[in-house]
């Protein structure tokens, strides 16, 4: 059983529980048969505070975006204050409850010495619900004018800057102001509501192979196996609301006034397999392995369901040979491996072939009621199958001195053919969204290597080491002629990043003074750019006839490149600083100037004991990633109107008295990405590599000889600090650099505006606990 | 053990013959095929109504903008926003339209821009009408009644011809498809644009058979011939004036003008609608069913949550940051029908608000408030036509739903007769002047311009002392003295009572592009950086502390003497403050290009067409 308190403290309601039951029976009937049953039940519970059904604008946003300066509690009559904390504090729970009960069933018949039949029948019934009991708020409201104060006569109160009421004369009197104590939420309007969404999915999985060993000679050992495994699928969900609470205390549908929506669902899928192994040992030395599927799906239409998959792998124990017999005071084991396969992937939506029209409903009102109206037929390729994986493997491992220090390394190679991904190069004319189909080929290469190493001293000290790091790339091919950089071009690297190069920040001297020491705006002219000379577009007049204008980022009406402002790189030497054709062979100034997918990623664990104690920690880290952010904890300056912003830019930007600063000089983007200074750049990228203690724990293990006194088997206590420590490069900025922009488990995509770092943060979590067994 | 194995057999044999276990298709989406759909008229009106809110956006929902008078439209040379003034588009977009191809962006009603408010370089629409049109020739034909093919066949191509209006109104040239393409036709998907002719041609083959064929009732809420004409009529000015006075092809500028004006006139001569409600009740009332004046509305309603925004953008609290200037205001004609400079009318050269609502023609009273207000921000000109007159006593306290926040529910008008007929008097006089049609008579003016001035005047209009403007007299037309050389002067009195009645809704902006006067944008005269004459004490003054303006407009506020000169206030110069408002920190915006009549498409999406050897033209004006 799991209880953890979150995040949020105002509300008291941010928990996740878990309760875990299993069972499992296992039966030897005779000699021949065993038949064997189990279940197992967990139950997932997430509480907390429901403010708002919005997943793109949630409290964390309001929480990093306002003001430090903006008032949080209570204000002085004792009303709270509106805000991301009095909403929470105000609101009622929404609870997500998961039970997962899983049924299983299998017989094991020993047929002979050396054949056998395994049969697994698994059925497993998942019911989610998810309530939300929604409030209406109020609260001083600070976004409605605050109202002016009078007195029992209607003359106007004064108050000092203390608030404190003085004659309308008195020195320093100023107008008393309040902000009114209204229910801000319009009834009906969110969160005025109950809703309920229930979801159940019941899942059957049947597994049945049969296994026949056989052995010649002593040194040849075959293993053959054939089975088949059957998995089919349904799941149903519906979903209700009802608006106007009559008791905001107590939520009910019955105690609802206002409008009811409702939706559902059904989905259901299947895939059947057929399988047969051949495994062929020779004195434990040379292994090889051969398999064949037959697969079909639901997901594809009648004469594309069926595809034939194999994989072969073949294995060397080279230190089970005899010439390596001078080797064995060092090596105890030494394996070389090699795999290579097929295998398929079928989880797409299982209509790609179809061509459907989904009924929405539509806010047009006719006869007293909403319609709903029939979208238009999905684009559809009609011949959609099987996506194929393919993996090349190559691998050794190695044990020394007696299995004390393992290393294992691998270098694999996948090639997923037949992608699915839209048809490629359709234009807005067709009307709709490209199709999915397959097409185009990825390429991952990469590798894994792993380390370890324990040891036991004569004193009893105990040490054990474990570090793994692996890599991997992801290549596109024969999917577009396209050269477009934000294609999927030939040979584009999955997640890299277009952008231009930092060059500096413009200082003063950049630019042709006047009198005041000033910067003049000039029209743009033709031998300056080709870029906004025809329109009248200005910009400040730099030093040098063959000085390189900006003008094309002069996305804001009133933003000129001046002194404090970005300087980009001319890196093809053209005098214009923009994206060429934007394609990959004439990308102007652009170049890749990084990669959103994380590579190096690195973990190690240090473990000792002695006497009783016991010490571990884990480490974990990615050494290369990057993302250019979005929103205002990532860019400077995007939009001023969020109010908060980071240490780092306030701390460091340009100012004529700061002119060494980091980060440009200040702008109001209004809310624009990558606009005016902050094109995606160099400079201003995120590096999200990291270094994180994940957790480390300090343990004691009381000893079995004052246990046994008091009838107690086990009894440790021990203290765990988690996610206690982190070095990033974010330039201090407060965004963990585990994060992904717009994830989260309450919208995957699109989570407050995908907005990067306002979201939940990272547990820094400490503990302590006793362990105790009977 | 033996059992045991045949069990096992039996359970392979069982999963072997699995057809039926592999066989699940999609459960809750309709397949588009002749055995599924297409059967009858309600899987063609389940179809249609998709359509719906994407061209009858009315006041949109929610706080949705796009298309919506005020908080959509509002720019125009009406308007004048403190600061610099918005620039037209200056250089030609990179990315390729912005908007994604997911199903949902597609489908979104959004505007390209405010200087060509039409649709994005998008074809979902146009590929849903000719869907409706193939499905409805391929498969329906056989089991519909003929009356029922020829009603729903018109509802298509009037959708279609709507959309290519829209696209043709925002590009000019465009492709022009009459069939649905499937995703690996590139050669179809990748044609050049065709000649704004042949497409409006196609258009209007489309409307003609609109106007013969759909129902003229399709129950309450559904388009029907009268709705469709009237909105016919709309489009077919936009193209044949745009064809005209662009100078492009003269006989098709007279043939969809003609279009227009007979459009208008089947309309007018139903004698279904009338001027006998107020102006203001066509945009403030909770229900416009039984509104004389309107012919097709968007109803909203609370209890099914379908509101919008647009009354609350008009509340006298929330802000307007382009509001009236000068130049408007002044175009108001007097109530005895003579502009400012001729007038009769007591005070008509006062440009104070409160004399403005009575001396000028009742529509300014149920236009603007009658009182400075601030949250106006370019001139404090406030519009408060969407909003109700109890609305305003609001200011300062906090509103009901109906009048704040997103949570309005006033009907919204999609066509109303006084669009109808001065699009007809328009269209009749374009081709008296040059295409040889019959002169506009005074009997015309009396249907159209004179029939909308008697309308009838609310009661606290009334008791403001509002008076109905005198009708417009062929004999004695006004003598403006800022008339356009180019416009004669019935026709700059037809385009004036367009300005007056449309204020803040989707016509002027269009207006000016169509007859060639977008430059009008260039603010090149006094009047586009004032607001109206105002008195600092009076409108602007310190509760607290009479007669001082509030201290927070030292050094800000700034008034224009009629001599010319301006006067900024310096925290003692109170009873100097008396004059025009000059609008804050006005700048001018860049010169409008001829190019900005039309958009162009993005970099990107001619380098699309490149790749793949194909050419899409860039719109004149804005190749590179």
């Amino acid at each position: 059983m799991i209880d953890q308190s979150g995040m949020l403290k105002p509300g008291n309601s941010d928990k996740f529980q878990r309760y875990n039951a299993a069972v499992r029976v296992s039966s030897e009937l005779n000699k021949y048969v065993t038949l064997r049953g189990g279940a197992m039940f967990s139950q997932r519970k997430k509480t907390y505070p429901y403010v708002t059904s919005s997943t793109t604008a949630d409290p964390w946003l309001y929480l990093y975006r306002w003001s430090s300066l903006y008032p949080l509690g209570n204000n002085e009559d004792g009303n709270p204050i509106r805000s991301p904390w009095s909403e929470n504090e105000a609101a009622n729970d929404a609870i997500m409850r998961r039970n997962y009960i899983n049924l299983n069933a299998g017989a094991t018949v020993n047929i002979m010495s050396n054949w056998k039949v395994d049969m697994d029948y698994n059925f497993t019934n998942e019911d989610y619900n998810w309530r939300r009991n929604g409030t209406r708020f109020t609260a001083a409201n600070s976004w409605a004018a605050a109202q002016q104060r009078f007195d029992e006569n209607g003359d106007p109160v004064y108050v000092n800057s203390n608030g404190d009421v003085v004659g309308a004369g008195d020195e320093g009197a100023i107008l008393a102001y309040d902000l009114s104590n209204d229910p801000y939420t319009a009834a009906g309007g969110v969160p005025d509501h109950i809703y309920l969404r229930s979801e159940n999915e019941y899942k059957s999985t049947l597994n049945a192979f049969t296994t026949y060993n056989l052995n010649l000679n002593s040194d040849h050992d075959f293993k053959f196996i054939a089975g088949i495994n059957l998995v089919a699928g349904r799941g149903l969900f519906h979903e209700s609301q009802k608006t106007n609470l009559l008791d905001i205390d107590n939520p009910q549908f019955n105690l609802a006034t206002g409008t009811q929506t409702s939706g559902g669902g059904e989905y259901w899928d299947s895939q059947l397999g057929y399988f047969g192994r051949v495994n062929y040992a020779y004195k434990n030395k040379y292994l090889f392995e051969g398999n064949l599927r037959y697969d079909g799906s639901s997901t594809f239409p009648t004469v594309l369901k069926w595809r034939w998959f194999p994989s072969l792998s073949a294995g060397w124990v080279a230190s089970e040979e005899s010439f390596m017999e001078w080797s064995k005071p060092v090596l105890s084991n030494l394996k070389f491996r090699g795999s290579w396969g097929y295998i398929g992937n079928q989880a797409v939506a299982s209509d790609l072939y179809i061509p459907n029209m989904e009924v929405g409903e539509s806010t047009w009102i006719a006869n007293g009621g909403k319609l709903f109206g029939v979208q238009s037929p999905a684009l559809r390729v009609m011949d959609v199958t099987w996506e194929d994986l393919e993996t090349l493997d190559l691998g050794v491992d190695a044990r020394f001195f007696s299995n004390k220090l393992g290393f294992t390394f691998d270098w694999y190679k996948k090639t997923t053919n037949n992608l699915f991904v839209p048809i490629e190069g359709t234009t807005y004319t067709l009307g709709g969204p490209a199709p999915l189909g397959n097409y185009g080929t990825l390429t991952t290469k990469g590798f894994e290597i792993a380390v370890d190493f324990n040891h036991r001293f004569e004193n009893g000290l105990g040490i054990n080491l474990r570090a793994n790091l692996d890599d991997a790339t992801s290549v596109f091919s024969d999917y577009t002629s396209s050269r477009l950089t934000n294609s999927n071009y030939d040979g584009k690297t999955f997640g890299e990043i277009w952008g231009y190069e930092t060059d500096r920040l413009y200082q003063y001297d950049d630019f042709v003074l006047d009198g005041d020491g000033q910067p003049q705006l000039v029209d743009l002219t033709a031998d300056m750019t080709r870029y906004n000379t025809s329109g009248g577009g200005k910009a400040y007049l730099l030093n040098g006839s063959d000085a390189v204008y900006q003008p094309r980022f002069q996305n804001s009406a009133n933003f000129y490149f001046g002194p404090g402002d970005v300087k980009f790189m001319d890196l093809n030497g053209d005098g214009e600083i923009d994206n060429g054709d934007g394609t990959v062979d004439n990308p102007g100034d652009m170049k890749i100037i990084g990669n959103s997918t994380p590579r190096y990623s690195y973990g190690f664990r240090l473990g000792a004991d002695f006497k009783g104690f016991d010490f571990s920690a884990f480490f974990q880290g990615v050494g290369q990633r990057s993302i250019w952010g979005a929103g205002f904890l990532a860019i400077p300056g995007f939009h001023v109107s969020d109010g908060a912003m980071p240490a780092s830019f306030v701390d460091d930007y340009w100012t004529p008295d700061n002119q060494d600063a980091f980060y440009p000089a200040a702008f109001n983007n209004g809310g624009t990405a990558n606009v005016n200074n902050m094109q995606i750049q160099s400079k201003y990228l995120l590096d999200m590599s990291y270094l994180r203690l994940k957790n480390v724990t300090l343990g004691y293990t009381v000893s079995k000889q004052v246990l046994d006194r008091i009838k107690i088997n086990n009894l440790r206590l021990y203290v765990a600090l988690e996610n206690f420590f982190t070095w990033d490069k974010l330039n201090g900025l407060p965004i963990d650099p585990e994060e992904v922009s717009g994830e989260s488990i309450f919208n995957a995509t699109n989570y407050n505006s995908g907005r990067t770092g306002v979201g939940t943060p990272t547990f820094k979590s400490a503990s302590f606990g006793i362990q105790l067994n009977f | 053990m033996k059992k045991l194995a045949y069990i096992f057999l039996g359970t392979s044999l069982l999963f072997s013959g699995c057809k039926d276990l592999l066989d699940r298709p999609e459960l809750t989406k309709i397949v588009d095929s002749e055995d599924t759909y297409w059967r009858n008229e309600n899987d063609l009106r389940l179809f249609a109504n998709d359509f719906y809110t994407n061209y009858f956006v009315g006041y949109n929902s929610g706080f949705g903008t796009a298309y919506a008078p005020l908080t959509g439209y509002n720019f125009s040379d009406d308007l004048t926003s403190q600061g610099a003034q918005l620039n037209l588009l200056g250089s030609v977009p990179t990315g390729a339209g912005g908007t994604s191809m997911t199903n949902t962006a597609l489908r979104t009603t959004s505007v390209l821009r405010a200087e060509h408010p039409g649709p994005n370089w998008n074809f979902y629409w146009v590929r849903k009408s000719n869907i409706m049109i193939d499905r409805l020739e391929t498969f329906a034909k056989p089991k519909l009644s003929e009356e029922e093919f020829n009603h729903w066949s018109a509802v298509a191509r009037f959708f279609r011809g709507y959309e290519y209006s829209r696209l043709v109104s925002t590009f000019g040239d465009v492709p022009y498809f009459d069939k649905p393409i499937t995703a690996d036709d590139f050669d179809q998907m990748y044609k050049g644009r065709d000649d704004r002719g042949m497409v409006m041609d196609k258009v209007y083959e489309d409307f003609q058979f609109v106007l013969e064929n759909m129902r003229e009732d399709d129950g309450v809420g559904y388009v029907n011939r009268y709705a469709a004409a009237a909105l016919i009529s709309n489009l077919m000015l936009f193209e044949g004036s745009w064809q005209h006075y662009h100078g492009l092809d003269q006989t098709k500028a007279q043939k969809y003008l003609e279009l227009a004006r007979d459009a208008a006139q089947y309309v007018m001569d139903s004698g279904k609608w009338s001027f006998t409600a107020d102006f203001k009740s066509l945009f403030v009332s909770d229900n416009l069913a039984g509104n004389p004046e309107v012919i097709f509305y968007r109803t909203y309603d609370d209890a099914l949550a379908v509101r919008h925004a647009v009354a609350s953008y008009s509340n006298g609290t929330e802000g307007q940051a382009r509001s009236a200037n000068l130049d408007l205001l002044k175009d108001f004609v007097c109530v005895d029908g003579q502009v400012w400079q001729n007038s009769a009318v007591t005070d008509a050269n006062s440009f104070r608000l409160q004399d403005l609502a009575t001396t000028r023609d009742p529509r300014f009273e149920a236009t603007f408030m009658d009182t400075i207000n601030t949250p106006a921000t370019g001139t404090l000109v406030y519009a408060h036509k969407f909003a109700g007159r109890e609305a305003l006593d609001y200011i300062g306290k906090t509103y009901p739903p109906k009048w704040g926040s997103n949570t309005n529910i006033s009907d919204a008008p999609i066509v109303r007769l006084a669009e109808v007929v001065l699009n007809w008097v328009e269209a009749k006089q374009i081709l008296a002047e040059n295409y040889g049609g019959p002169a506009v008579t005074q009997e015309d003016l009396g249907k159209s311009i004179n029939a909308i001035r008697n309308r009838p005047l609310d009661d606290v209009a009334v008791a403001k002392g509002v008076t109905k403007t005198a009708p417009l007299q062929l004999s004695a037309l006004p003598n403006d003295p800022n008339r356009d050389a180019d416009v004669s002067a019935l026709m700059w009195e037809i385009r004036r009572e367009r300005r007056m009645e449309f204020v803040f809704e989707y016509a002027r902006i269009n207006d000016i592009r169509r007859w060639k006067k977008l430059t009008n944008l260039n603010y090149n005269n006094n009047d586009f950086k004032l607001g109206s004459w105002i008195i600092g004490t009076v409108d602007l003054g310190d509760k607290n502390n009479p007669g001082k303006i509030l201290a927070s407009f030292v050094n800000v506020l700034q008034v224009m003497k009629t001599d010319g000169t301006i006067v900024t206030y310096n925290g003692s110069n109170d009873a100097e403050m008396v004059g025009f408002y000059v609008v804050r920190n006005f700048t001018n915006r860049l010169a409008v290009n001829n190019r900005n009549y039309l958009a162009p498409v993005s970099i990107s999406l001619i380098q699309e067409y490149q790749d793949r050897g194909f050419t899409l033209n860039q719109t004149p004006g804005w190749e590179q």
